[in-house]
């Protein structure tokens, strides 16, 4: 191999594993009334790291969690995944680092338009041109992890509460994802999706992914203390680190 | 994951092709147009230096024609004012004298004007004088037609005088019928007033071209004459062509039907019409240039007409001579006799404007490789700073790891940090033995497959080349490492399994079993960024040097003798029934209840029948000498039972009230034992290992159940968590365990970590597999 190629390529492959995964410099929400406070907010997520922020409104998770991905305009500061700054990408590439994070919401966001597979592997279908083949094999793995005995076809609206969040898990992991904002999934499910549920979560952190996950209270996480890196806390003081007991 | 990704957020495509653009584009770009701009100057001033050497050049030869013709003209001249002066001069003698006046006026001319050559006089009587110059003197010859008496012929009577008018000698020759009055010249001009011209006839007596202009005059008596003279064509011609018309500008006369009368090469003229004037037309052949100017003349007139013949420019010119017969005078010159210099200054310009723009060009490409050069620079800078970074995070990360120096941990951070700041496939660390016979692996770490592994042993008798390599301590980068005779034998054991290339072999120097030197070694294969990390390299080994001299000492305290710790006394012999050994409850050995610290390992078998196809008879043999096996090592290690059930077969040590620390050790031996024995009879038969095994250490719950005969179970976490690591085993024929079996065994047994699991009820914790003793 060329040593200028090779050159190229461990450089890339530097830009993606140094430094930080997550980083929120100071960023102040431009938008005012909103349920995030319009504070600076300043954290750091490295890789492998699971910080879990506890809320008691889930709407101003779910607000973070945008602010995390660059959905909404600041005022001041910057917020940078994977040390690209949001508002210095384009729209194009923008959309496409989003294809690195899996995510998933408190509401349930699911379209009557497609089948629940198609919905369930659209990040990935959309951002990567992985195989057909390869991407169902993944998701049958996570689907069969989750306790779903293959990829649901059917529209999303036919199928059970305890089904739609069980996908719902299966498309958070789907693709790898370099951070995960995970607002708490374990909180309202009928079913106990806890153990396929860490055993996901540990297997993205061990692959070097970074984990936001955002719960209402500690019992749901208690378990998984140990391997908990920070803990912290949303509020309308803004973010504040809270020392794990 | 990026690889497949349609649009890689993290490059910038646009910004570098706009850098590109700017570096190499616009210096080329300035060139182009600095070439442009060159071009379209010198293609301008060509232009206009052409038109105006081009009107220059018209009205020179419009001077050289007027000067031309005024020449021609006075040429002449000579002819034509000559005749007038004669129709006056000798229609003005008396008749007597009048022979007297034309041989007066005839010798005269003759004399001063060189292109005349003869005169006559002929009378409407058909009398005839002629005076020319003596061919075979200086002097004149005068000629008299003398007709003979009644009718009979006449004679030339021929005087001969010299220069000074001295009559020298008298001739006479048969006139042979001579009339003037049948003559053209006497018919054109008897009776007018105006000079009219013949066409070109042969002189006889000088063989060249003459044109006769002639004239009437009417004497004092009233008699009609007519007066002639000669004028030599051969002279005019050759006045013609000593004209200077630019560098090789010609001139041609032609007659108004366009017959040539004088002109450049007027000899070969002659020569090809054969001296026959009716046949001297222009030939398109040599004189394409004269015809196309006469066609132009014949069409628009005279003037100047510019035109192509042969690639080549011409300017022509046709102007019709005065006092002549509608004779017409043809210039032709090639353009390029006057406007060469412009040609030649258009060239040196555009030489001149290509040294300028190979300067710029020279000038511009410097440019553009000294900003590629910088972007280089830039790009190295920053790549070096990333390294920096990359590298200082590894660190920070080794300084995370807690017990990093601890020689009972795996090295699996160093490992790990390694391959990941080098970008190497596969690193792995290398432990030699004391007395420097073997290799062990303490880790090699897996990149691509994200896995550890580790207790491979290389001994010295199979690899002694490289074995040199490693006690030369000096650390060696290998392209390809099986064509290398030093490193073919590691890459045939090692790397050709992974499908890695290159290696680079780091010698570890430390200080171990009291003597200091090579202590181990790390590889690293197929390393994209190993050698800008020779510090970060040498760092990590030093740090593994530190772990390998602690690990010296512990083995020097605990020592090889506390290998195999001796079973507790009063184990009584194991029982076979119908487990395979049965719990010896008898010997009341057994606590139902609680036991604090069991070992558990259970195997599990797939179906040997779907593995080999081959008849059932021959598997339950071989299955029952497996069997045979176990018993015999359960034996040999003192197991407390070992339980068939189905695929699984589950061996127990340390039922026991009291804790059995030398348990989990016999167990360990026995695993060891039982797979060595298990691959060898299945390799015999030509199985694939098909098993694999699960060991856990801890508490659990246990007791006869049941009436005579009493079975003996156990269970609890240490079970469910053993029988999961047999049924979790990463490959056929490993040896999964748990955290607390690995804390248990770490000094004495080499093991890699297959990573952390999250497992309901335990949590989080790491598994390892049992690769070998120490």
């Amino acid at each position: 191999m060329p040593q200028e190629e090779s050159a190229q390529l461990a450089e890339h492959a530097m830009k993606r594993t140094v430094g930080a995964v997550l980083e929120l410099s100071g960023a102040t929400l431009l938008q005012e009334g909103a349920a995030l406070p319009p504070l600076p907010l300043t954290m750091r997520l490295m890789p492998g790291e699971c910080m879990v922020i506890e809320t008691r409104d889930m709407g101003r998770a779910t607000m973070f969690a945008d602010l995390c991905a660059g959905m909404l305009d600041l005022r001041a500061g910057v917020v940078r995944f994977l040390g690209l700054d949001w508002s210095a990408l384009g729209d194009r590439r923008a959309n496409a680092l989003r294809g690195r994070i899996g995510r998933i919401t408190r509401r349930p966001n699911w379209s009557g338009l497609f089948g629940a597979h198609m919905q369930m592997m659209l990040k990935e279908l959309h951002h990567t041109n992985r195989s057909i083949d390869d991407l169902t094999t993944e998701a049958v793995r996570l689907g069969e992890r989750f306790g779903l005995p293959g990829i649901p076809v059917d529209a999303p609206g036919r199928l059970s509460d305890a089904d739609l969040a069980r996908m719902t898990c299966v498309r958070g992991f789907l693709g790898k994802p370099r951070l995960l904002l995970l607002e708490d999934p374990l909180e309202t499910t009928a079913v106990d999706l806890s153990t396929p549920f860490l055993e996901s979560l540990t297997e993205a952190r061990d692959r070097g992914a970074s984990v936001i996950w955002f719960g209402r209270t500690s019992s749901t996480w208690r378990e998984y203390r140990r391997a908990v890196t920070s803990q912290w806390r949303l509020a309308d003081d803004g973010l504040l680190t809270v020392r794990i007991r | 994951m990026a690889s497949h990704e349609i649009v890689n957020p993290t490059e910038q495509t646009g910004r570098t092709i706009r850098q590109r653009f700017v570096q190499v584009g616009v210096p080329l770009l300035s060139v182009a147009l600095i070439l442009a701009t060159i071009g379209g100057i010198g293609l301008h001033t060509y232009r206009s230096t052409r038109a105006g050497v081009l009107g220059l050049t018209h009205d020179l030869l419009d001077s050289v024609q007027r000067y031309v013709v005024q020449d021609v003209t006075g040429y002449l001249s000579a002819a034509t004012t000559g005749a007038s002066f004669a129709q006056d001069f000798i229609g003005h003698a008396r008749t007597a004298s009048k022979d007297i006046a034309f041989y007066a006026y005839g010798g005269s001319m003759l004399r001063l004007v060189p292109q005349l050559q003869s005169f006559y006089l002929g009378d409407e009587k058909g009398g005839f004088i002629l005076i020319e110059r003596d061919p075979h003197g200086k002097g004149m010859e005068y000629t008299q037609l003398r007709p003979g008496a009644d009718g009979a012929d006449g004679v030339f009577h021929h005087d001969f005088y010299d220069e000074h008018g001295k009559l020298l000698r008298s001739e006479e020759n048969p006139a042979d019928h001579y009339d003037p009055r049948d003559r053209g010249w006497f018919k054109s001009a008897i009776g007018k007033d105006e000079i009219s011209w013949s066409s070109p006839t042969l002189y006889e007596t000088t063989k060249q071209l003459v044109i006769t202009s002639s004239i009437g005059l009417t004497g004092t008596d009233g008699s009609r004459y007519v007066f002639a003279i000669n004028t030599s064509l051969n002279l005019l011609s050759q006045f013609i062509d000593g004209l200077k018309i630019g560098k090789s500008g010609k001139a041609i006369i032609l007659d108004s039907t366009g017959h040539i009368i004088a002109g450049h090469d007027f000899s070969r003229i002659v020569a090809r019409a054969h001296g026959d004037p009716s046949q001297m037309l222009l030939d398109p052949k040599t004189q394409s240039t004269f015809l196309q100017v006469y066609d132009r003349f014949r069409v628009r007139g005279v003037g100047s007409h510019a035109f192509k013949s042969g690639g080549k420019n011409y300017i022509g010119i046709a102007e019709n001579l005065p006092t002549t017969d509608g004779w017409v005078l043809l210039m032709v010159a090639p353009e390029s006799d006057f406007a060469a210099f412009a040609r030649t200054s258009g060239r040196e310009s555009i030489q001149f404007s290509a040294i300028i723009v190979a300067l710029a060009a020279i000038l511009a490409g410097l440019l553009a490789h000294q900003s590629r050069k910088t972007d280089r620079a830039n790009r190295e800078l920053k790549r070096q700073k990333m390294q920096t970074a990359s590298e200082a995070d590894a660190l920070q990360r080794l300084a995370d790891t807690p017990d990093l120096f601890d020689s009972a941990s795996e090295p699996l951070s160093l490992t790990e940090a390694l391959a990941r700041t080098s970008h190497a496939r596969r690193v792995a660390i290398w432990r030699l033995l004391h007395d420097g016979t073997a290799l062990i692996c303490d880790d090699s770490y897996d990149s691509s497959l994200d896995a550890h592994s580790g207790g491979f042993e290389l001994s010295r008798n199979e690899l002694e080349e490289f074995f040199k390599l490693l006690d030369a301590g000096e650390a060696v980068s290998v392209a390809v490492a099986s064509r290398d005779q030093k490193t073919a034998g590691f890459s045939r054991l090692m790397m050709r399994e992974a499908g890695t290339t290159s290696l680079i072999v780091h010698p570890i120097r430390g200080a171990s079993h009291g003597s200091s030197g090579v202590i181990g070694m790390m590889t690293l294969e197929d390393a994209v960024f190993a050698p800008h990390l020779v510090y970060f390299v040498d760092i990590v080994a030093a740090l593994a040097a530190v772990r390998f001299g602690a690990a010296a000492e512990t083995i020097a305290v605990t020592g090889e003798s506390e290998l195999l710790a001796p079973a507790p006394a009063g184990l009584s012999t194991p029982r076979f029934d119908e487990a395979l050994v049965r719990p010896p409850a008898v010997a009341g050995q057994t606590t139902p209840g609680a036991f604090p610290s069991v070992a558990v390992m259970v195997i599990t078998f797939s179906d040997p029948v779907m593995e080999s196809g081959e008849g059932p008879e021959a598997l339950l043999k071989l299955i029952d000498q497996i069997a045979t096996e176990v018993q015999n090592i359960a034996r040999t290690h003192e197991l407390f039972s070992v339980k068939v059930a189905g695929h699984r077969l589950i061996c127990v040590a340390g039922c026991t009230a009291e804790p059995d620390p030398g348990a989990i050790r016999r167990l360990a031996e026995a695993a060891l034992a039982l797979r060595e024995r298990c691959v060898m009879l299945l390799s015999a038969a030509n199985i694939e290992p098909i098993f694999s095994i699960g060991m856990d250490f801890g508490p659990a719950l246990g007791g006869e159940l049941g009436q005579e005969p009493k079975t003996f179970n156990l269970w609890g976490e240490t079970v469910t968590l053993a029988e999961l690591m047999a049924q979790g085993a990463p490959d056929v024929g490993t040896i999964e365990v748990t955290e607390r079996v690995y804390q248990a065994l770490r000094d004495r047994y080499l093991f890699r970590s297959r990573g952390s699991f999250y497992a309901p009820g335990s949590g989080i914790g790491r598994v390892y597999v049992l690769a070998t003793r120490r």
